[in-house]
């Protein structure tokens, strides 16, 4: 039995379609990301899959359980961190911890799951004066202290320096370890590269590509990247050199798909020498979910 | 009801750990209590109304309570016998002027008796009310006979009991400090809400209900804490004393908690942003400290208020409490403004089940 079972579902705000009809299911014990730009509807079906929105159509199995009819009890056997809460200020680490361990009917003994989340130190500091990084580990906590079979994280590592974000990355993996099924959504796609077993993609309210994250790069057709920095290239003139798949412009930045790095690059250095433009860098690199998705969209995920 | 108790628990940490609410509710109390207990608290009460029972209902006596009305000197109340004498004793009335049954026809014979009752233990102020009644009578003497003398005053000293400001004075800061720490309720609600602990809450099995109970039991159990703490004060540094049942005391304590805690969730219903919200729940008290007579008896104050200070939980709350506190009432006494002050909080919390959005 799939631990989630999305069938066709869909919300709407006003004339926003904010998830329009997807549907995906996740196994036991993998990480599932949902990436995608802000506003691609991530967070939205999430919150519909935890229970917290009712969809306008569709329907939700969380462990087999309807969430229509059992959110509560469903309930029980989730943890979830939620994007941006803020928490109780004036409590401590160990009383925000014991308040939510109060909740459930089971749960895991606090002190180790303190330790585990590297916040022993902070026990007794109030939640206001924690750090970014030790504010989300304290809010993975809680999305732990029932034990629960399946852990949604919503952008644990946004707005976290590149230290504390590793730092949760080594977490998420423990909690992995532990045997659970995570899903978490992420606009950093190395993050979800990082993390995820298997990555949907999505923009506009659609889920525009499933599947791994290796998977993902191959239905490319072109392992690599060429960035190319030049002025008054003619983009056509780009887009018919020998061994570039795709290009995608924008304003003097290039980004040519190929699968074939030399044929490519002796293409474009030609090319240079014979339209007489300048490049101005030039760079080589694997291609990445990024590629992907602006191979999909034709947009750059952060703009 | 699973988790209930650490969320009472947390709630009653947040609480005293919010320093904002702790001076609003127990530190302008206490200030007000040691500031207006030292410079006036031995005083008498500054009440100066006149109670007038008219046995005679004749065109004279009538006359004579129009122009006793006329007077600013005192505020004229009037009643029967027996309850102008009892609001005497309480301290409540400085002087009771009784028309006896027959005044008109000894008027007409020359020799009407007027009976003016004062408190004998507050004879300075007995003596100036007195002069002021004498002066009004001897003003009618003339009118009516263009001589001196047809009535005649004849005083009698009562034995009143002796109400300082700070014994009045203790009780309304007791329901003021009730009032402060409960009505911002829905300001907390909402701000949970608008930093997405509801949200956060909401994702776990906790019912909202259960939420909002956990509420309600921690702000009544801080209310009886700081009731006690400021009762206690009173009684050991001003020798206030606790007149009536300590029961029926918690019980008024608890259903004024209740209401104000009602306005409080209204408040926190219509206004969607937490900052407008506490504007609005201060103006709401400001005012409502003033008129619900926590600091001075409310019952001289113009008519067209009236109205206003009826309505106000407060008043029925500080009524109860000083009955309770000062003339040792029992329930039958209080009864009303207890089933007031239950008719706010279940109005108030139909009022907010019904608009309140917990996204």
């Amino acid at each position: 039995m799939a631990a989630i079972e999305v069938v066709q579902l869909s919300k709407t705000y006003g004339q926003v379609r904010a998830v329009d009809g997807i549907s995906f299911s996740v196994e036991p014990t993998e990480v599932f990301g949902l990436v995608g730009p802000n506003g691609a509807g991530k967070t939205t079906t999430l919150e519909i899959i935890e229970g917290l929105r009712s969809p306008d159509g569709g329907t939700v199995l969380v462990g087999g359980l309807d969430m229509s009819r059992h959110a509560r009890e469903a309930q029980e056997r989730i943890g979830v961190q939620l994007q941006s809460t803020t928490l109780l200020d004036d409590l401590t680490v160990l009383e925000t911890v014991g308040l939510f361990s109060s909740l459930f009917q089971r749960r895991v003994d606090t002190d180790s799951l303190i330790k585990e989340m590297a916040l022993e130190d902070k026990k007794s500091s109030r939640v206001k004066n924690l750090s970014g990084g030790q504010k989300q580990r304290l809010a993975v906590a809680l999305a732990l202290v029932n034990d629960p079979e399946i852990v949604f994280l919503d952008e644990p590592t946004t707005g976290l320096d590149p230290q504390a974000r590793r730092n949760l990355w080594d977490t998420i993996d423990a909690v992995r370890r532990r045997g659970k099924t995570v899903v978490l959504t992420t606009h950093y796609m190395e993050e979800a590269e990082v993390l995820c077993d298997r990555v949907g993609i999505m923009d506009q309210g659609r889920l525009i590509a499933l599947d791994t994250p290796r998977e993902l790069v191959r239905s490319l057709d072109s392992g690599s990247m060429l960035e190319l920095e030049a002025e008054g290239v003619d983009a056509s003139e780009l887009q018919r050199v020998d061994g570039v798949t795709r290009v995608q412009q924008e304003g003097n930045e290039y980004l040519l798909y190929t699968q074939d790095v030399q044929r490519a690059l002796t293409s474009v250095l030609s090319l240079s020498e014979s339209s007489g433009f300048a490049i101005k860098d030039l760079r080589v690199r694997s291609a990445t979910l990024e590629d992907v998705f602006i191979a999909l969209t034709g947009r750059r995920l952060r703009e | 009801m699973r988790g209930f108790g650490q969320l009472v628990i947390c709630q009653i940490k947040l609480l005293t750990r919010n320093t904002g609410y702790l001076v609003g509710s127990f530190g302008i109390a206490l200030i007000s209590m040691v500031v207006f207990g030292s410079l006036f608290g031995s005083d008498s009460s500054s009440q100066f109304s006149m109670g007038f029972v008219d046995e005679d209902k004749s065109p004279f006596s009538q006359q004579l309570a129009q122009s006793l009305k006329g007077s600013d000197a005192f505020n004229l109340m009037e009643g029967d016998r027996d309850s102008e004498l009892a609001s005497l004793r309480d301290g409540k009335r400085r002087l009771v002027m009784v028309v006896g049954p027959g005044f008109s026809q000894d008027l007409a014979q020359r020799q009407a008796t007027l009976q003016v009752y004062y408190d004998r233990g507050n004879l300075v102020a007995a003596a100036t009310a007195n002069a002021a009644v004498r002066a009004i009578v001897e003003n009618l003497n003339q009118a009516i006979t263009g001589t001196v003398g047809p009535i005649k005053v004849v005083e009698e000293g009562i034995t009143a009991k002796r109400l300082r400001n700070i014994d009045f004075l203790t009780p309304g800061l007791v329901g003021m400090m009730i009032m402060w720490a409960n009505m911002f309720v829905g300001v907390g609600l909402i701000t949970w809400r608008e930093r997405g602990v509801l949200k956060r809450l909401g994702v776990t099995p906790l019912r909202p209900f259960n939420l909002i109970a956990s509420q309600i039991t921690a702000h009544l159990a801080f209310s009886f804490l700081q009731a006690a703490l400021l009762l206690a004060l009173g009684i050991a540094i001003y020798g206030v004393t606790i007149e009536g049942s300590y029961l029926l005391l918690a019980l008024t304590i608890g259903m004024g908690s209740l209401s104000m805690l009602g306005v409080g969730y209204v408040i926190g219903s219509f206004i969607r942003n937490s900052e407008s919200a506490n504007s609005v729940s201060m103006l709401v008290s400001f005012p409502m400290m003033f008129l619900g007579g926590s600091f001075f008896p409310l019952d001289t104050a113009p008519g067209f208020f009236q109205p206003l200070i009826q309505a106000l939980p407060l008043t029925y709350l500080n009524h109860a409490l000083r009955q309770v506190v000062n003339d040792g009432a029992g329930i039958a006494a209080v009864q009303t403004d207890l089933l007031v002050l239950l008719g706010w909080m279940v109005a108030c919390l139909i009022v907010s089940t019904r608009v309140f959005r917990w996204q």
